[in-house]
């Protein structure tokens, strides 16, 4: 009996262990967040620089590609700046604030770090500030930020821009290129959701536009139908605005309003920051997301030298096209060059004279830091066409130089 | 009109999924006792197995959902026979045990698919909508109703109308009793265990055609379980349903009418059962 029960066990786990390794064998592993150790070239003591992703909880998606961009720029920096070796730290972030800044503390107290790359939600933004802003560690976001970090502390970078800042432009050309006069939205319940809603909101209304409709999902919401239900027709809202923190959450919510649509006469979606969207999930919405305009702070197929040997770079490395994975590698290259301009010292004072005022030539285009820290960059808006059997943002308008936040001073 | 019937099927297509969560759960607390907590996980590794099965390997899609109920029901069987069967009336190891199991069975998850999600996927015969009395409603969420009909009868009948759902019925009142008389409980709990975890398999592939699949699925679904079975009543499937159909059809509402609450329906529902009837809606008392 106990030889039979002994069996089943051996037999069970046997079983689970082969569906595992052959299920792993066909699934691409995620890169494993560890320190990325360059090839020594010299005895010089390392720049050491960190970064935090987020490889669990909501936003786990995102960490791994952003990983994907800091390593191809090392890759073509050879692990070295300013003569000497440079050493990346990745800390999971885990989607949370408190989380945010255990790793920050940790990178900063245990590891030396003085410059980092991350968080990239706009709550974990905030709650890094007052410490990075006390203990004088320069930080960037990967995607925007909110406004807070950047009007109130002095070590932040908001990269490109700040949320507001970002979607601005996105009010002016719904107003003027589309033609729309009332608007309605629905947007991720947090800090950063509210405020790239806010920036579209501000533009359109600056331009004479009105609001119907304001609908807040929390995060990670699993049906978006009740929302879709509600929302107002055609008649009612030219245009429905978008965004969400995640491409499994705009996923969920642009099919519900696929439904939604075949029974009613609902709005045109325009997508804030679509880059939340991988080329798989691209491709596993098509019937959806085909046609439809968005605005995007990068943009692959924007022909550019730049971007255009960007692009070429990571496909050799990953075998497909970068989305956001350039905004990590952008901000890995500009640290960079930074550090060169210092000389290799990373102190805050030293880094945010070669960071601020200053003109950096970037895959997404120029990008410039206030002295606030504020980012001034191009924005783009796009229509999502398939091309070539790929589908992705294709550039329909650019507003250049254009992301300034009228709450920053 | 078209308005209240629209977020009815929006409430009873998401009340389905949450039934198909909580059924397998509400099962095991009933008969065993044990708080799986690693259900969720179980939920999420099933769906993952599925999205492997039908989008990577393009197979078919109800063949999917057969794999991925039964790769979960096999890791079920190996948390129980490995583990838990040893800890028996030890609730709070029970706890922890299967807690820690949800932090594998993610990372495991995370390592194999990676932190990208899974869009939504199902069978592409059911792209589209069907035509109710002139009310388009999405083809994929009136299957998940009538597959969460079909699974509720089938626990019904199999609980109340079989001799198998005899034994597991006076188990869930006196173990030692039915032990007595010749019963081997630890076969009838391996048994019911592996059912409820292919249940939980077998949900996360069918839910996977709304909600996707993605590496915080494991405590998220957890969560929503266990407050199915708090408004249902632990232990039993009308129980299960009656929570899960409630609590989804006053979501979508809530969701349509007052979205500044969406965080809150769930809850709020939650604490006035418990207020009102903190056995549930139709619990049984478990000794």
């Amino acid at each position: 009996m106990k030889n039979k029960k002994f069996l089943l066990i051996v037999v069970s786990v046997i079983l689970v262990v082969g569906l595992l390794l052959s299920l792993g064998a066909c699934a691409k592993a995620p890169a494993t967040p560890t320190a990325t150790t360059p090839a020594p070239t010299t005895s010089a003591k390392p720049i050491k620089i960190g970064a935090l992703i987020d490889l669990t909880g909501p936003i786990a998606d995102m960490g791994p590609r952003f990983k994907e961009g800091i390593d191809l720029a090392l890759e073509q920096l050879n692990y070295t700046i300013a003569g000497r070796p440079v050493e990346v730290i990745f800390e999971d972030s885990g989607s949370s604030p408190t989380t945010a800044v255990e790793r920050m503390k940790k990178l900063h107290e245990s590891d030396g770090v003085k410059v980092v790359i991350g968080p990239l939600m706009g709550d974990q933004q905030s709650a890094v500030a007052p410490y990075a802003d006390q203990q004088k560690v320069i930080y960037v976001g990967y995607i925007n930020s909110t406004t807070g970090p950047v009007a109130d502390y002095g070590t932040f970078l908001a990269y490109p821009a700040t949320c507001v800042g970002q979607q601005r432009p996105s009010g002016w050309y719904l107003y003027e290129d589309k033609g729309y006069r009332t608007m309605a939205t629905l947007g991720s319940d947090y800090g950063g959701g509210h405020e790239y809603i806010a920036g579209a909101i501000y533009g359109f209304e600056e331009r004479g536009g009105t609001v119907v409709h304001k609908v807040w999902a929390p995060i990670g919401s699993p049906d978006f139908s009740p929302y879709m239900a509600a929302m107002p027709t055609k008649a009612e809202a030219d245009v429905l605005v978008v965004f969400l923190s995640s491409g499994e959450d705009a996923a969920r919510c642009l099919l519900a309003y696929a439904n939604e649509k075949a029974k009613r006469d609902l709005p045109p979606v325009f997508e804030l920051i679509v880059d939340v969207f991988t080329p798989q999930q691209y491709k596993d919405l098509e019937s959806v997301v085909v046609g439809m305009y968005a605005q995007s702070t990068y943009l692959p197929l924007r022909d550019d030298p730049v971007n255009n040997a960007f692009v070429a770079a990571f496909k050799a490395k990953y075998g497909q096209t970068p989305v956001i994975q350039q905004n990590a590698y952008t901000n890995m290259m500009v640290y960079a060059q930074a550090l060169e301009i210092t000389g290799g010292d990373d102190s805050y004072e030293a880094m945010w004279n070669a960071l601020t005022n200053r003109d950096f030539q970037t895959p997404q285009g120029p990008l410039r830091y206030s002295s606030t820290g504020e980012g001034l960059s191009n924005t783009y808006i796009a229509q999502i066409q398939k091309i070539g059997g790929e589908i992705l943002p294709v550039v329909v308008k650019t507003y250049e130089l254009a992301t300034k936040d009228p709450y920053v001073p | 009109m078209e308005f209240f019937a629209t977020n009815l099927l929006n409430g009873l297509s998401f009340g389905m999924v949450l039934f198909l969560i909580a059924s397998g759960l509400s099962i095991i607390i009933g008969v065993m006792g044990i708080i799986n907590l690693s259900h969720g996980a179980l939920y999420m590794f099933g769906a993952y197995v599925g999205w492997t099965v039908a989008k990577q390997y393009g197979l078919n899609f109800w063949f999917a959902v057969l794999s991925g109920a039964l790769a979960a029901g096999l890791v079920g069987l190996f948390i129980e026979r490995g583990f838990l069967r040893r800890l028996y009336k030890q609730m709070n190891e029970q706890v922890l045990l299967t807690f820690g199991f949800v932090y594998i069975i993610t990372n495991i998850c995370l390592w194999v698919w990676g932190g990208v999600a899974k869009v939504p996927f199902w069978d592409p015969a059911l792209s589209g909508s069907f035509d109710l009395a002139g009310l388009l409603y999405p083809k994929t969420r009136i299957i998940v109703i009538c597959i969460g009909v079909v699974l509720a009868v089938f626990l019904w009948w199999l609980q109340d109308k079989t001799r198998v759902g005899a034994i597991v019925r006076a188990g869930m009142d006196d173990k030692e009793m039915v032990t007595a008389l010749g019963i081997n409980m630890g076969r009838v709990s391996m048994l019911i265990f592996f059912l409820a975890a292919f249940i939980a398999g077998f949900a996360g592939v069918v839910g996977a055609q709304l909600w996707g699949v993605y590496t915080y699925q494991g405590l998220q679904t957890l969560l929503f379980a266990l407050i199915i079975i708090i408004v249902g009543g632990i232990g039993s499937i009308q129980g299960a349903l009656t929570g899960a159909l409630l609590i989804g059809v006053i979501d979508a509402f809530g969701k349509a009418l007052f979205p500044d609450l969406a965080m809150f329906t769930m809850y709020i529902v939650m604490i006035v059962i418990l207020i009102v009837k903190p056995s549930g809606l139709l619990g049984r008392k478990v000794q």
